[in-house]
């Protein structure tokens, strides 16, 4: 939980913002079929990923704009 | 889809054309009803057959499925255990109530389930109001005795105002404000004493009338159950309470209206005694094939009555008795608004955390007659001591009249059950948001005031079932795979079993499938083994609920019957937040987890505790010769009050012995050891 503020804000040019949130590490689908298949690990699979979710952007645009 | 709506439509309209057509000549429905049971149950398919018509239709029209191959690999798949739990209130009074209708409640059992669903309100003081997140279900329990009366006596009929006391409450209750609160008063005074006037009692005028606000009940509460997404449980309060003495029972029913209807739900006017409703309930369910269970109210009013060691009539309990108690009794209700039943200060004075949800309701029973409560009364009436009595029983009698789980409730009677801490909309009409709200006299006695500020914000159920439909609810119900919460939506698992090993615990989507694999969920038997070596091992968890405090602990409550036949108690600390901060002392200890309420603002931080909690725990003395009991308790970190909201909002000062700040907590129903 926080709030930012945007110290280097620009009214003029156009700007957009999307949050992402990052888990911690966690095992990749990969390290589950080795685990279960009681197989090796590789070296060039990746063992673990940071899962993560990506919200829809706010956008900011001067008031002067004329795009539409 | 459509074929289940058309049904629905189709027995909603055929009720109507029958309360209407048939008037209030009830003998004719009975009749019908009586005569023969199939044509209801061929106008009702069940779930089951529904699914099954669709299924063929669908083998019919589709290319042969794929073949089931050897791999094994979704650990969800080919697993037939809950996933899922669902969080609900079982004891909810709308207007219907009398009391509740006194009180100034004008909202009936379609805005209860409205909001409990998720829609927005306006209460009957014009507070708009909604919930933080819609129910998954809701008994509406309004109180069966004077169902609906109170209305009509409000709207002047005839044959009710024709007594002196009767014309006094309508004008009371036109009047509104002070004279409609102390008329509320009057009559559950005169409910309790039994003493309400003629009219009300007699069968021939009130009959009528009950029956029908009774079946208009029952076909909203089929207009709303939702298979899948909302489940609208049919139920009532029997509200038995001798000498304000409470020991009301709320009824649940497994099936919907075209079983309910078929006989009047049972009146505490015609009797007080449990053992006389669970004599009803045996008849309802041999006529109907339809189930029902009850749930007693919160024990803490019943001054030592709830568990006491004699039948209703004074003479001994027997194994008959506890047969039927246990057969028909299968939960208890731990909290709700009026306070809390776990147990009490005096009677666990190793619990530190013994004394919640305890203030103003020791005082005395609900109406604050006969005797206060004393330290003699409460081995009968709070739960973990009941529990405690069940496990004395069991050996005496080789039979357990108190193996209830545990379950949550609100009692509110305004219809809203809304019982978080920032949404509080009180029990009672006049104990709506409002400045002074928490100053308000609810009870005096004993040279003690009740006020509104020791009702507690208190509590929702939680189920584990397949799916949210009215019979798996009812189902998990009755094997009592369920917890009661305070109020917040903490998730809860607890198994117990022989095998769990710590590595159990260690991978959060295994838990279900390692706890019901090798043990028993909340709510069953420890099955006695052979081996006296080994000790019984849990395993638990617990996640927040998103929405409020991180978790402080989970413990596990610990009840048994030692070799001299003695209960005794005990609490173990399993699993806590802060883990490599706080360490348990040498007595079991574990220092307090600390507390970020801000009171002024009414806010906290999560910067304490954790998320969530696990644990393998094993009973370090465990004695395979003796009965014995564990539950989990979870406790969250210190959060605001109600109280600390109102404040904060209203911009009042409350006087100093208001408690602010309050830990909310879950208790899971308990798993049993029996020696063999």
């Amino acid at each position: 939980m926080g709030s930012w503020t945007d110290k280097n804000f620009n009214a003029e040019p156009h700007a957009f913002y999307y949050a992402r949130a990052i888990e911690i590490p966690t095992p990749r689908w990969t390290t589950y079929d080795v685990v279960r298949s009681n197989l090796p690990l590789r070296t060039d699979v990746p063992a673990t990923i940071q899962e993560r979710a990506w919200t829809s952007p706010i956008r900011s645009r001067p008031n002067s704009s004329t795009d539409k | 889809m459509m074929k289940k709506l058309t049904n629905k439509i189709l027995i909603s309209t055929i009720a109507t054309l029958c309360i209407t057509a048939c008037g209030e000549n009830t003998s004719v429905a009975k009749k019908d009803n009586k005569s023969d049971t199939t044509p209801i149950a061929l106008a009702e398919p069940s779930l089951a057959e529904a699914h099954s018509t669709e299924e063929s239709l669908a083998k019919q029209t589709k290319a042969p499925g794929p073949v089931k191959s050897n791999i094994k690999y979704s650990p969800y798949a080919e697993k037939s255990y809950p996933q899922n739990v669902y969080f609900g209130d079982t004891h909810n009074h709308t207007a219907n109530s009398g009391d509740a209708f006194m009180g100034g409640d004008r909202l009936g059992p379609e805005q209860a389930y409205r909001l409990a669903r998720g829609e927005e309100l306006v209460s009957s003081t014009g507070v708009p109001i909604k919930l933080s997140r819609p129910l998954d279900f809701l008994v509406v329990s309004d109180h069966v005795e004077g169902l609906g009366l109170m209305y009509e006596i409000y709207n002047g009929n005839e044959k009710l105002l024709a007594d002196e006391t009767i014309r006094g409450w309508n004008k009371a209750m036109h009047a509104g404000g002070k004279e409609a609160a102390e008329a509320t008063n009057e009559v559950v005074a005169a409910q309790s004493n039994s003493t309400l006037p003629a009219p009300m009692t007699n069968p021939k005028i009130s009959g009528p009338i009950m029956r029908s606000v009774w079946q208009e009940y029952t076909s909203t509460a089929d207009e709303f159950n939702d298979p899948g997404t909302f489940t609208a449980m049919i139920g009532y309060e029997w509200s038995s309470v001798p000498g304000g003495n409470n020991l009301h029972r709320n009824v649940l029913y497994r099936g919907g209206k075209s079983s309910a209807d078929q006989m009047m739900p049972y009146s505490s006017w015609q009797s007080q005694d449990p053992e006389k409703l669970w004599q009803w309930m045996a008849t309802y369910e041999e006529k109907t094939s339809d189930r029902v269970l009850a749930i007693p109210h919160n024990g803490n009013l019943s001054n030592g009555r709830m568990f006491e060691a004699t039948r209703f009539d004074g003479s001994a309990i027997d194994a008959d008795y506890a047969e039927r108690r246990a057969r028909f009794e299968v939960l208890q209700e731990v909290m709700q608004t009026k306070g809390n039943s776990e147990t009490h200060p005096s009677l666990s004075p190793n619990d530190e955390f013994a004394d919640f949800g305890i203030a103003g309701w020791e005082y005395g029973n609900l109406t604050m007659e006969g005797e206060p409560e004393s330290t003699e009364m409460r081995p009968y009436m709070y739960l973990r001591a009941g529990l405690l009595q069940g496990l004395t029983w069991d050996k005496k009698l080789g039979i357990n009249p108190f193996k209830f789980g545990l379950i949550g409730g609100t009692d509110v009677h305004n219809t809203l059950t809304s019982v978080e801490e920032d949404n509080f909309f009180g029990k009672q009409v006049f104990q709506e948001p409002s400045p002074n709200r928490w100053e308000h006299v609810a009870k005096k006695g004993f040279g003690k005031t009740r006020y509104s500020w020791h009702y507690t914000g208190a509590s929702y159920a939680a189920v584990w079932a397949k799916e949210n439909t009215r019979e798996a609810l009812w189902d998990a119900m009755y094997r009592k795979e369920v917890y009661a919460t305070s109020g917040s939506r903490m998730t809860v698992r607890f198994f117990g079993g022989w095998d769990f090993t710590q590595n159990d615990a260690s991978n959060r989507q295994a838990i279900a499938a390692h706890g019901y694999a090798k043990g028993v969920p909340m709510g069953g038997d420890l099955k006695a083994t052979d081996s006296h070596n080994k000790a019984p091992s849990f395993l638990v968890s617990a996640m927040k609920d998103p929405l409020s405090g991180n978790l402080d602990r989970l413990q596990i409550v610990k009840g048994w019957l030692d070799a001299d036949g003695k209960t005794q108690e005990k609490i173990f600390n399993v699993a806590w937040g802060d883990a490599n901060e706080r360490v348990l002392d040498s007595a079991g200890k574990l220092p307090k987890v600390g507390n970020t309420v801000n009171v002024e603002q009414a806010t906290w931080e999560n910067t304490i505790g954790d998320p969530e909690l696990s644990a393998v725990w094993s009973d370090p003395e465990f004695n395979a010769e003796v009965r014995a009991f564990y539950y989990v308790r979870v406790l969250e970190i210190p959060t605001p009050r109600w109280t600390a909201y109102d404040q904060k909002r209203f911009d009042v000062k409350m006087s100093d012995d208001v408690p602010m700040v309050h830990q909310e907590r879950a208790w899971t129903s308990p798993i049993w050891y029996t020696p063999k």
